[in-house]
Parts: structure tokens; sequence; C-alpha cells
């Protein structure tokens, strides 16, 4: 439904913009366009690209919402060129007898075929490849997996005063690495005004002894991530420790259902031991 | 030229870095015939992990020993008459533990009734 939101939003920006232009003006609506209209549409139409930007970004975090926002007025930007000439109240053009008695004499004297023909062949052949290019990257669009955090299955939680989003990167078993240890990757944001107030977040499976024995620490600034290798004998009542360490030293430490944040990663743990 | 040389030696050498791309340590360990531990530390993408800081612990968290990993990143040592657990440090924020019950070879009713906490 966000996608929709984006695109009509995207739409209706251009369209505002391209009727803020005097010759697309007289062209759609067959009247002038005044100084305060001009102004209106002007502002209507940036004011509806960037709700659709502000839209984007707050349903697909900023990266990707904007890659979404910028894919979507390349669509309706596209699709309005090709459409404009096709709209159906425009003033009729003035005919133009003596080009086209030109052109049939030349078609006379050649005997080449009528030029409305090739034209509607080229026509056909750009909407062939436009489309395939619309259908490649819908495609591809469609097979891009979502972020990991933007996941539904993505673990919400609270450490200490933050709220933090917790999820693994894919929900495949853990990649058996060096010694024949699962080795599983996550990542993890804390909420925008906390970030700052954080230090360090380390992650492990088995509750830390010590502040040193607390794991392999988080890495990055927004999104952190890690890559978590699993103890051989270690079981799901073991747990999943995550430690958070403010900027004034304060530790806090939280126990985590493997079940809950990673099922792959359970069921791989179930297997081994 | 010369430069143009070495300035992609330069960036090889930062790109190759073992510590710029900081891969997990991860060390297992088996127990020998003569009661010693032997354990393997490596990273990940299974490259040695030589010259590691190893710390031997007790529950109560007493250093029992510490050592390093030698060069073919192993590490032995004789094995305690109490829980203990092996720290892998090789650097802030990279470590990995070893638990007495990750030890392969090991009875893991071994140390049972004094592993509670």
């Amino acid at each position: 439904m966000t996608q929709l939101y984006v695109a009509v939003l995207s739409l209706a920006g251009f369209v505002c913009l391209m009727l803020a232009m005097p010759k697309h003006f007289i062209f759609v609506t067959q009247s002038t366009l005044g100084s305060r209209q001009k102004h209106v549409l002007r502002t209507t139409g940036w004011m509806a690209l960037l709700l659709a930007l502000l839209i984007a970004i707050q349903h697909w975090a900023f990266d990707e919402g904007l890659v979404v926002w910028l894919g979507w007025l390349s669509v309706v930007g596209v699709a309005l060129v090709f459409c404009l000439p096709y709209w159906p109240w425009q003033a009729r053009a003035a005919k133009r007898p003596a080009r086209r008695k030109a052109r049939s004499e030349e078609t006379e004297e050649t005997g080449n075929l009528p030029g409305p023909s090739r034209q509607r062949w080229q026509q056909v052949a750009i909407a062939g490849c436009m489309l395939l290019v619309l259908g490649v990257v819908g495609w591809n669009y469609l097979q891009t997996p979502l972020k990991p955090l933007l996941r539904e299955d993505a673990y919400k939680g609270r450490i200490g005063p933050w709220d933090y989003t917790l999820a693994e990167i894919n929900t495949a078993a853990p990649e058996v690495e060096a010694l024949q240890l699962g080795v599983k990757e996550f990542l993890i944001r804390f909420c925008d005004s906390c970030n700052e107030e954080i230090r360090i977040a380390y992650l492990k499976v088995r509750e830390p002894r010590t502040l040193r024995s607390s794991g392999v620490s988080f890495s990055g600034n927004r999104e952190r991530y890690v890559e978590l290798a699993i103890p051989p004998r270690a079981t799901l009542e073991d747990g999943l420790w995550l430690t958070v360490v403010s900027k004034q030293g304060e530790v806090f430490q939280q126990r985590l259902e493997i079940e809950q944040v990673s099922p792959a990663m359970a069921d791989f743990m179930r297997e081994q031991s | 030229m010369k430069q143009l040389i070495a300035g992609l030696t330069m960036l090889a050498a930062v790109l190759f870095s073992a510590v710029l791309w900081a891969h997990v340590p991860v060390s297992r360990c088996a127990v020998q015939a003569d009661n010693w531990i032997e354990c393997q530390t490596r990273y990940d993408d299974n490259s040695i992990a030589a010259d590691i800081l190893m710390g031997l612990y007790s529950y109560d968290n007493t250093l029992m020993l510490s050592g390093r990993s030698d060069v073919k990143g192993v590490f032995r040592f004789e094995l305690p008459y109490e829980p203990f657990y092996l720290l892998m440090d090789a650097g802030s924020g990279h470590v990995f533990e070893v638990d007495w019950q990750d030890i392969d070879g090991l009875d893991r009713q071994r140390f049972a009734a004094e592993s509670a906490y």
C-alpha cells in the first residue's frame, strides 16, 4: 500500500510541476496560466514529491526509501512524458496541407511505403523495450529481500533505557566455518535518540562471566553488525546474551531466547547438542 | 612508476590486513591422551590465529593460567581439577570463550557437581 501512496504522490507532484509551466498548462487546459496559479502549482508539486519521499523513508529507512522514491519518480516521469501527447482534450493542431502534399508527392516519386506505418512500428518497438526494462526492474525489485531489521521476524526489545531491534541477517542455518563451528550474522539498531548514548554492545551465547568475556562486539554506527560463533555444546537453555555499555560506563545485560531471535540458529543448536 | 607500485602495495596491505577485516576468533579444544587439553585457534575464515592471548579461568573468574597460541595456532594446558573456561582474546570485542563442556572428548559429567553458579 505504501508503494501506491509513493507512486500516486510522485505522479501528482509531477503533474503539478508540469502544469506550472505555461506551455503544458495551455496544452492541457487550453487557457493561460496566471502567476498565482503557477506559484500554487509549483509549491504543491514540490510538496507532493517531498511527502512521497518522507513516506518512503518512514517505511523503508533512508537508504532503501530513497531508492524506492527515485524509482517511482523515474516510472511516473517516463509514463507522464509518453502519455501526455495522447491527452484527449488538447487543442486541435492547425492543418498543414502544403507539407502533406509534399509527402504524397514524394511517395509517388520514390515508391516507398508511407511514413505512418513505419512510425507505428518504431513506437511499438520503443514501447516494448520500455516494458522490458520495467519488467526487469520490477522482477529485480520483487527478488530483493527486505532489509533484516525491517522484516516482521526482527526481534524488538528494550535494554536499560534503550529500545532496539535485533535481527539475523538471513534466516538460513548458521554457516559451518573454521573448526566446524557454526557462525551466524546479526544486526542491531538502537532507537535514533539513544544510539549516541551507547558506547559498545556485545552478543554472546551463554551468560557472560565478566564484562571482558561478554562476547563479540557489534561494529558499525547505526546498524551494528556482528558475527557470532556458536560454542559446540551450547544448548538453548544457555540463551543469547546482549550486553550494552553506555558512554557513562553503565552496563546492561539481558538474556534473549534464541528461538525468538533466530529459529534457524535454535534448530542448528538442537541438532548440534 | 615507483610511486604507483608503492601506492598499490600500500593499498593491498590495507585491504588484505587481518586487522582491518577483523575476522571472528574461534577455538576448539580436545582432550589428549596425556590428560592435557589441546586447543586449535583460528579465525572464522580458517586462517591460523597465532600469538593470541589465551587465559584459563576458574568459574569464580580466578586466572589459573595464561599464555599465547603458537605459530601453528595451538595452545596446550593441563586439565584442571575444577570447572573452567578458556578465554581467547584477540583484542577488544574479539573474544571467544571455550567452556569446559565444549571440549571434545571430555566427559560432560566430570565437573557437573561443581558447575552450578
